[in-house]
């Protein structure tokens, strides 16, 4: 189980993450919602251990992750919002590396890279460098790095980014398949469509600060809205949509 | 081979990685498999092109310097030609691995991209550190070897002659090794230590701007000691007479030094001159070493701002 407690950050002072606690149990997809700027991707940086908590701390299986840093990660599959890969190395190297800073032995390795790139459909394009690769397909590659040593929990900041309809659609029924064999699962996006379909649980995020943090049926009973769009309007206080659009229209034509 | 195809620890895996790709800076625009080879077979043959030319130059009076000196009895001037000639071989091995090492100046230290680009990998910062440090150790160690190679096989032939106060082949090829070797040690090591103080001195947003600077001043300097030690070995007897009024202080005086002492000579000055490069090759790994062991510790942070050009390399924020 992975156990977020009180876990605050400030930079130079300034709380952009503030006591934000929820669990994650195994089989679970729990997704991690909130609007630009509300400290879902620092969230994640915390739990991962690439940015040091302010205050309060991360346990996994009962263990404060800071104790054994790269024990926690090697069973932590995480692919972040912004692709950073090296450039020169083609996609089929990238994961090389990855695997093998993973430990996985050579044989499995590349049987299991072949499999991944073939079923990303990024065989044609596995000895090009990054460099010349799409959005989608440098997300790709970071997924097939995520899943190559079959973590026990999965990170995913802003997993769509740059995906087409087809392969969202693989990463959906990927991750209910992974979450039925018992694996975690955290979702972190503002894309709620998706969010509503795969996640069982929802932590709203709001200015730093946890506004929900409950199951999306209980939410749709208890604040009377049909969709989770709705109650993410309720909680964070959103601008109006259609208000908004309208004045853009209006300063576009005059 | 079959070892090596095979899956190690995170520290071989990471060397592995950064080996393979040490000379893919910053500079480069696309990975170039051809670049390796090229500066290697640069400083293979350069340093042994020197005497190559010489030796077949169409001007007579160079393709048989020794042997007219030789035939002249003239053993002060033989003496003199020889030190030249490993002065000017000295100069020029130290000038090809300062501008091998201004090269890889990208390379020396990890960079912020290899930190995000490792982040989600269960790797330690100080582990990419070793990585790059050891990565970068073996890779000189081979153009050591590479460099020394012909120089040692061919000088000793090249600088023989009744003039030897010891004629033995490997004594003189062994000497030519050592002294060309703790030459480039203590170059390499310098450029180092000369990184790792600005990575720790200068301001983190004056260090790109800083380093270039400091970068195109050593390759002028290098480039102009590699043209100039074209000239070296012409020098004369009485030039070499001068040579503790003004090359006391000059780094491939000492290492000339050495290799004259190592051979037999037992000149005063150039025993000094030895015990310099001893020491100087000593404080330059010292330096090397401490300062890569004393660098800041990359962070997250520090990789990211590195990224959008707030920062230097490796600089926590």
């Amino acid at each position: 189980m992975l156990e977020v407690c009180s876990l605050t950050k400030r930079f130079n002072g300034i709380p952009v993450v503030e006591d934000v606690s929820f669990t994650l149990k195994p089989g679970e997809i729990l997704g991690y919602v909130g609007p630009n700027g509300a400290g879902k991707t620092t969230t994640v940086k915390m739990i991962i251990g690439l940015l040091e908590p302010s205050e309060g701390q991360v346990r996994f299986q009962g263990r404060s992750v800071i104790e054994d840093l790269p024990s926690f990660q090697a069973r932590v599959g995480y692919v972040p919002e912004e692709p950073q890969l090296y450039p020169h190395l083609s996609g089929r190297e990238y994961l090389q590396l990855a695997g093998r800073l993973r430990g996985l032995p050579r044989t499995i390795l590349e049987s299991k890279i072949d499999e991944l790139l073939r079923l990303f459909s990024l065989w044609e394009d596995r000895h090009c460098p990054v460099s010349a690769y799409s959005k989608g397909m440098r997300q790709k590659i970071l997924l097939s790095a995520a899943l190559l040593h079959n973590p026990d929990l999965l990170i995913l900041d802003e997993p769509l980014s740059g995906l087409d309809v087809t392969t969202a659609l693989v990463l959906r029924e990927l991750l209910e398949g992974l979450a039925a064999r018992g694996r975690m699962i955290l979702y972190s996006s503002h894309v709620l469509d998706v969010l509503e379909k795969v996640c069982s649980r929802v932590v709203i995020l709001s200015k730093g600060r946890v506004v929900a943090h409950d199951s999306i049926a209980h939410l749709r009973e208890t604040m009377h809205e049909s969709s989770l769009e709705g109650i993410f309007g309720q909680l964070t206080r959103e601008q109006n949509h259609r208000a908004v659009a309208a004045d853009i229209l209006e300063v576009m034509q005059t | 081979m079959k070892w090596l195809e095979e899956t190690h620890g995170v520290q071989f895996e990471l060397v592995r990685h950064f080996l393979g790709r040490i000379l893919d800076g910053e500079w480069s625009s696309s990975p170039g498999q051809w670049r390796p080879a090229a500066i290697g077979l640069f400083s293979l043959f350069l340093p042994a092109g020197l005497l190559l030319v010489r030796e077949g130059a169409m001007n007579a009076n160079y393709a048989s310097k020794y042997l007219r000196l030789a035939m002249a009895a003239d053993r002060a001037g033989i003496r003199a030609a020889a030190i030249a000639d490993e002065a000017a071989l000295i100069t020029l091995v130290v000038c090809v691995t300062g501008l091998i090492a201004l090269l890889e100046w990208q390379s020396l230290f990890p960079t912020g991209r290899d930190y995000l680009a490792l982040a989600s990998l269960p790797v330690r910062s100080w582990q990419i550190f070793t990585a790059r440090f050891i990565s970068m150790l073996l890779f000189s160690t081979a153009i050591i070897a590479a460099m020394n190679v012909l120089p040692s096989l061919i000088a000793p032939i090249e600088f023989g002659g009744g003039w030897q106060l010891d004629s033995s082949y490997w004594r003189h090829a062994g000497a030519q090794a050592l002294s060309s070797g703790l030459a480039y040690l203590f170059v390499f090591f310098t450029i180092v230590a000369l990184q790792g103080v600005l990575l720790n001195v200068v301001p983190a947003s004056l260090f790109t701007r800083v380093s270039v600077y400091v970068q195109g001043a050593l390759a002028g300097l290098f480039l102009l000691g590699g043209f100039y030690s074209w000239s070296i070995k012409e020098w004369r007897p009485e030039i070499i007479a001068r040579l503790p009024e003004f090359g006391a202080w000059l780094p491939p005086v000492w290492f000339t030094g050495l290799h004259q002492t190592l051979t037999g000579e037992r000149d005063a000055f150039f025993t000094t001159m030895a015990q310099r490069a001893l020491i100087a090759s000593g404080i330059a790994v010292t330096l090397g070493v401490a300062t890569d062991l004393g660098i800041k510790e990359l962070t997250y942070a520090g990789a990211e701002a590195e990224l959008r050009g707030l920062s230097g390399p490796g600089f926590p924020v």
